[in-house]
């Protein structure tokens, strides 16, 4: 996917992320894109999908699918804790709740701190250096979309 | 000039609405009376409300060609309502009504569209006028000079009037079919800079405010800051003509005083209302007969038309209600309180009576029945019966069948493309029928029921008739052929009917035969999930079958659980539900699980391995099975435990998870019960599937 009209808007003026932690590193969807973040619900599980998505949650009268992000990533199972929470994301006019083991911040985003990943349409669209971390923008869509 | 007033787009959807409603209706009315042969009085009054409603909200919204052609159409029944026994060519009327009315409704989907200019109706006015013309037996009374009305201005400034009030007149052009509707939108917006004080006519919803206006102008007194300002607004109003402001005449001495023009018309002012009216309309009424026309304005309010996304944030939010109140009334914080919660107890199960209430009214809002859908085609079979003279008569059943507003819609060019073809290439002509020795009346039949889970609507014709072998052969010519054509059932023979390209019909008809409108329709079903089934006997008659998954619809359920999982089963699926003995079960070499259900042998269907999830259920008599089936097949399902019979409403999976192969593995969807868990609804048809028998 070619990166979008809000996409270049973000390069050239910057924005605010939502940062979050795994396995070390640090992770963010734009927040414009970020409805709710709440506690870890009650997920029924959906036989014959992938791993990595955990089933669907009721989130407000809404059946929405569940990611779990570090199985997507492939990065070792944490070991969820009350810190732990659902970031829900807006793909499109639907919904989906990415499952984390914390969320660090909201950062505000000048354009200099922003490099474009090199391969368009991946997972990563830019890589942001803020406070000497170094965190990567996802695209959501891809994340839940993408069959591994 | 833009398509329509400034500041009127908000209206637009209403608009398109009503005025579809009321075509609608009409077209109901005309196909009736024509059937009937008689047109009564009621009927009349009815048409020419519905067109003096139509031509007055065009107007409204500026669309001058859709208000003309109504006023046209509106004075044809004006002649005939005043005079009974006018003479006319009937079948010439109902040609020019219905023509009008296709017109009218085009232009409905045209004004949606920017792109697309407003149609010029001049052609089809005039054969409507010309046709009125001829039914009054001569052209319309010769032209009467203009009455002046407008010169003698000084009854329009009371002696007693304050200084600060401006007086202004506004004329229209001749074309502007209702400057009272006009003048209407004008004040609207004149109110934003000035205080408007008074208008003459008084009301300008009253019948004679038009003719008033078109021969004295429309006389506005207001108060306000910026006199220019208030010109320049109405000069710049649509189709007006000339805005002026107006002095008080030195002398104030007319003896004709203040008139009460709406009231009660002067000869002059009438005289100057039929001189207005075009040579070939009708006159206007007299204000006598004018007391029935009133309730047109208003609708009947027993209806009101709602946005369709606004029910949804509605049932979403009621949902929510159910779900919040199932978290209060059953706070694990109750508990811990430790005091006699009677009296709570006894408030939470009346709300929640009241909740649920609540949800199924909000439900079925949503639930039309098919009958706007199947009342359509007398038109077009009406309309077809006229063309081809094989004077079929349109059947009903089940028309009251309630389904989902957005099925409806889907419903609606299915059905017009099938009940065509049942008429143009199903129905024999009257001498094929009489030498075939048919002496039933010929008749097309839509019905409309529910199937397991599914909307079926069928198109049923007593006609000739597919001819299988006339249909291979000419697969066998479009190279449609994938076997050799003995190995072809009847049911995939007459499926080739609905195949791209491909059509028996020799000749090309107005109405079919390209072969082009089945396979749209298969492909516009089968993309909401729906399916097309064709069956026929030669000579006896097709059937066109329709079956659509009801989408966003209640249905009845078993709920059961698997491991941690709940299921749902469409309860009009399953046969039984039984604890079975350990004798009944037979495991076959290969590995197949069977159980004997009254002499009967079944597939079982263990749901925990077909979803690979862990249960501690595993010997058959402990847990639950549920005997279902689907058409000709039959298997049982193992479960668990059954949790309860419920209604739940699928909805389908999030377009998130379209990747995955859901319903493949017999999943239909989910649903939030009243508690907020989810149940997932299971696709017995799917399940079923690896054992469904081919038939030969």
């Amino acid at each position: 996917m070619a990166f979008t009209e809000k996409d270049e808007e973000f390069e050239q003026q910057g924005g605010k992320i939502l940062s979050f932690f795994a396995d070390n590193k640090f992770y963010s969807f734009y927040i414009t894109d970020v409805t709710d973040i709440i506690e870890i619900p009650e997920i029924t599980y959906v036989p014959t999908l992938p791993k990595y998505i955990r089933g669907i949650m009721n989130h407000r009268g809404k059946a929405i699918p569940v990611i779990d992000f570090a199985l997507r990533m492939s990065l070792p199972e944490p070991s969820y804790t009350e810190r732990s929470c659902v970031i829900v994301v807006e793909i499109g006019s639907f919904q989906a709740g990415i499952m984390v083991d914390r969320v660090s911040d909201v950062e505000d985003v000048t354009p200099e701190m922003i490099a474009r990943s090199p391969i368009e349409g991946g997972t990563v669209k830019f890589f942001i250096t803020a406070n000497k971390k170094r965190i990567s923008l996802l695209d959501p869509e891809r994340l839940v979309r993408d069959k591994r | 000039m833009p398509k329509f007033e400034a500041g009127m787009e908000s209206m637009l959807d209403m608009f398109v609405f009503e005025t579809g409603d009321l075509l609608e209706k009409l077209d109901d009315i005309l196909m009736r009376t024509e059937q009937e042969e008689t047109i009564g009085t009621e009927d009349i009054n009815e048409i020419f409300r519905t067109m003096h409603t139509i031509k007055g909200s065009a107007s409204m919204m500026g669309l001058q060609n859709m208000s003309t052609l109504a006023h046209a159409v509106e004075d044809l029944f004006y002649i005939i309502r005043d005079d009974p026994n006018v003479k006319y060519d009937k079948p010439g009327l109902y040609e020019l009504l219905f023509a009008s009315s296709d017109n009218l409704k085009n232009e409905l989907e045209n004004i949606q569209d920017d792109d697309i200019p407003l149609t010029d109706f001049t052609e089809l006015e005039g054969k409507i006028h010309a046709f009125a013309a001829q039914m009054k037996g001569e052209s319309a009374p010769a032209q009467a000079a203009q009455a002046s009305g407008g010169d003698d201005i000084s009854h329009l400034f009371p002696d007693d009037e304050d200084e600060s009030i401006l007086t202004y007149r506004v004329t229209y052009q001749e074309t502007c079919a209702m400057p009272s509707a006009r003048g209407f939108v004008l004040l609207r917006g004149l109110g934003q800079i000035a205080e408007v004080c008074s208008t003459l006519p008084v009301d300008l919803d009253d019948d004679n405010a038009d003719d008033e206006i078109k021969s004295h102008g429309l006389i506005i007194k207001l108060i306000t800051d910026d006199a220019k300002k208030v010109l320049e607004f109405l000069e710049d109003g649509i189709n007006v003509e000339k805005a002026e402001q107006l002095h008080k005449p030195e002398k104030s001495a007319a003896p004709a005083a203040k008139p009460a023009p709406q009231a009660a018309p002067t000869p002059q002012q009438a005289e100057a209302a039929v001189a207005e009216a075009k040579a070939e309309t009708a006159q206007e009424k007299k204000p006598e007969k004018q007391a029935p026309k009133k309730p047109a304005e208003k609708h009947e309010q027993s209806l009101i038309t709602v946005n369709l996304e606004k029910l949804n944030q509605l049932l979403d939010l009621v949902a929510e209600i159910v779900i919040t109140q199932g978290s209060v009334t059953s706070s694990p914080d109750l508990k811990d309180l430790g005091v006699d919660l009677d009296r709570f107890n006894k408030s939470a199960r009346e709300l929640k009576k009241l909740t649920d209430e609540l949800q199924d009214a909000v439900m079925s809002i949503r639930m039309v029945p098919v009958s706007t859908a199947f009342q359509k085609m007398n038109r077009v079979v009406r309309d077809m019966n006229q063309k081809l003279g094989k004077g079929v008569t349109l059947l009903f059943e089940g028309e009251d069948t309630e389904v989902d507003k957005s099925i409806v819609d889907i419903l609606n060019d299915p059905l017009m493309h099938i009940t065509r073809n049942a008429v143009d290439h199903g129905i024999e002509m009257p001498e094929e029928r009489a030498a075939a020795g048919k002496t039933e009346p010929p008749t097309v039949t839509l019905s409309a029921g529910y199937d397991s889970g599914e909307v079926v609507i069928s198109c049923r014709d007593n006609g000739a008739g597919m001819d299988r072998a006339k249909i291979l052969a000419k697969a066998k010519k479009n190279g449609l052929l994938t076997k050799s054509e003995n190995e072809y059932t009847d049911k995939e023979v007459y499926a080739f009917t609905v195949a791209a390209g491909f059509s028996t019909n020799e000749k090309i008809t107005e109405y079919s035969g390209r072969g082009v409108g089945m396979d749209v329709v298969k492909k516009n079903i089968e993309k909401v999930g729906g399916k097309l089934l064709v069956d026929s006997e030669f000579g006896v008659g097709s059937v066109f079958t329709i079956r659509i998954p009801l989408s966003l619809s209640i249905i009845d359920v078993l709920s059961v659980s698997v491991g941690e999982n709940s299921f749902s089963v469409p309860i009009s699926s399953v046969r039984e539900a039984f604890s079975c003995k350990a004798e009944n079960y037979i495991l076959d070499p290969d590995g197949n699980e069977f159980i004997m259900l009254r002499e009967k042998c079944l597939p079982l269907i263990r749901l925990s391995r077909h979803f690979g999830i862990q249960s501690e259920i595993e010997d058959v008599d402990k847990g639950i099975m549920l005997y279902c089936k689907e058409d000709d097949t039959g298997a049982v399902l193992f479960a668990d435990s059954i949790i309860s019979d419920q209604q739940i409403v699928v909805k389908p999976f999030s377009p998130l998870l379209s990747d995955f192969p859901l319903k493949e593995a017999g999943m239909n969807g989910c649903s939030i019960l009243g508690d907020g868990t989810i149940t997932i609804a299971l696709d017995v048809k799917e399940l079923l599937k690896p054992f469904v028998k081919e038939k030969t």
